[in-house]
């Protein structure tokens, strides 16, 4: 259709905070799950996303665009995707790995998790609880047991200590 | 943000992140809360960390202390300052024996022969999670001292089984296999299908035809192919590969590695082996170099840069700290693992050894 029109499809995506957004289709059907809806029919009106905010779908539609702009190239793809994960916090990430878990986005996915790995790497339990917003629920017995255990590797005696 | 609206991540996504992590950062974040030591321990996080990681070495020194290397970048040592560093290291003495043989590594997991006389198991031990499992030889199995066996150990493509193959050869070549999780040897015969064998590509046991065999000729697994590593030449060496499983005339002459000064001096020329280890994206080859010497054996690790054709010692050594160059020494490429012997195999006897510490001094 898109073809013969010379005018790409255009879908609405809404946000769980009800912002609206268009985005061509080509680049939505990144997401197995929007993918999903299309082909099931179910993208005739307005396609509600309820497990995104509006801040985060705003970004990952961003995403969705560049990333689409790009030909078949891994290379420059992963140079896009390196330069768009640059700028974003924690927890802006954390965001993006949910949504797109959620929307099904492998490529997105990967680039994520890697990042967050690497801004987790050599950072100390402490920093970890903190900013996944975990309780510990070791005993101090407990978690000193844990800790003998993984004393053997080698590397790290960085941020080891427990803050 | 909600405050601790992270702890809900979903089980999927942490593992997603976390298998992504160096094994050091693994480790610290057991200790971050109890579920996520459990999911930890779960055979999809060791699944998932084994699809991302790159292939490293374990090397043994002296029979004793082993030595568990990664690489960062499988596809160029060229810089190598920067592409290996040392993961762990475990002792012998920490399986309450006294000295092996690394006879095989797959998906973190080694099997050990022990070398003494009295040994009655083999042993099956994952370096990460700090467990071994024992088993014994097959009555049938213990025989002469004069025989040649060989060992395999891989998983099955099929089943997902990890078995033990040992194949003797006196006058005929016997196969026995052992599937970790069942407690029983079982005998094959030639022709007979295997689910998967000592090399990554085999479905039976059969008998493989190979190119004129002589001495000084090593047979390895390299990447996807068999390879036949030819010593006997006085200059150089040959790398044969079979580049159809199974067909005779797939054997083919790969490349020939110069035998540089390095790698003779001091050693002379006739009695040395060379086992490659890994060949590298673009023709860099990591190798062993094996001497004997009445009942001495020497080894070191060489690099082979296929782009400046020069051989250069592979400081495993330095890597390690260790002191004793030239001591007998095995390499073998390890995946280090997070796969839980415990958990994969209930009806095995597993030991744990995490709380023994290694007496060696710590690398700097």
């Amino acid at each position: 259709m898109a073809a013969e029109t010379g005018t790409p499809t255009t879908l609405t995506l809404k946000s769980n905070d009800d912002e609206l957004f268009s985005v061509a289709e080509s680049a939505a059907i990144l997401s197995v799950t929007i993918r999903n809806m299309v082909e099931d029919g179910c993208a005739g009106g307005v396609i509600p996303l309820d497990n995104v905010d509006g801040k985060t779908l705003a970004s990952v539609i961003t995403y969705m665009n560049g990333i689409s702009a790009i030909p078949a190239d891994e290379e420059k793809k992963k140079s896009y995707r390196d330069k768009f994960l640059s700028d974003k916090d924690f927890e802006t990430l954390a965001d993006m790995v949910l949504a797109a878990n959620y929307l099904n986005m492998s490529c997105l996915m990967d680039a994520v998790s890697a990042k967050i790995a690497q801004v987790m790497e050599k950072k100390s339990v402490g920093w970890v609880r903190r900013k996944f917003g975990i309780e510990n629920d070791y005993t101090p017995e407990e978690e000193a047991a844990v800790k003998e255990e993984h004393k053997w590797t080698f590397e790290g005696v960085e941020t080891d200590d427990d803050n | 943000m909600e405050v601790g609206f992270l702890k809900n991540l979903p089980s999927e996504v942490v593992i997603e992140i976390l298998s992504r992590l160096p094994i050091r950062t693994i480790g610290i974040c057991k200790r971050v809360r109890k579920s996520w030591r459990d999911l930890l321990q779960t055979r999809q996080f060791a699944d998932s960390h084994l699809s991302k990681s790159v292939q490293g070495l374990v090397v043994c020194n002296e029979y004793l202390s082993f030595d568990l290397l990664a690489f960062e970048d499988e596809l160029d040592l060229e810089d190598r300052e920067r592409f290996y560093k040392p993961i762990a290291r475990f002792d012998s003495c920490q399986l309450i024996i006294s000295i092996f043989d690394v006879k095989g590594s797959v998906n973190g997991l080694l099997l050990l022969n022990p070398l003494s006389s009295i040994a009655t198991d083999y042993y099956i031990c994952n370096p990460i999670t700090r467990e071994y499992i024992e088993f014994p030889f097959d009555k049938r199995l213990i025989d002469t001292h004069f025989e040649i066996i060989n060992y395999g150990f891989g998983v099955s493509r099929v089943t997902g089984q990890y078995k033990v193959v040992r194949v003797t050869n006196i006058r005929k070549s016997i196969c026995h296999v052992y599937t970790l999780g069942t407690g029983k040897w079982r005998r094959i015969d030639p022709g007979c299908d295997l689910g998967k064998n000592e090399h990554s590509t085999g479905a039976t046991f059969s008998h493989l035809p190979l190119p004129v065999w002589k001495r000084f000729q090593v047979l390895v697994v390299l990447g996807d192919y068999l390879c036949i590593c030819d010593n006997a030449n006085e200059h150089e060496i040959a790398f044969w590969f079979m580049k159809e499983y199974g067909i005779h005339k797939s054997w083919t002459k790969e490349f020939v590695i110069r035998k540089s000064p390095e790698l003779v001096s001091g050693y002379g020329q006739s009695n040395g082996i060379v086992y490659p280890n890994k060949v590298f994206e673009g023709g860099h080859v990591l190798m062993t170099w094996e001497e004997h010497e009445n009942v001495h054996m020497f080894s070191n690790m060489f690099y082979y840069s296929n782009k400046t054709k020069t051989t250069t010692l592979f400081d495993a050594y330095g890597v390690f700290g260790l002191i004793n160059i030239g001591t007998p020494m095995q390499a073998l490429l390890h995946t280090p693992s997070f796969l839980s012997l415990k958990r994969s195999f209930p009806k095995e006897y597993v030991t744990e050894f995490s709380y023994f510490r290694s007496h060696r001094k710590k690398m700097h």
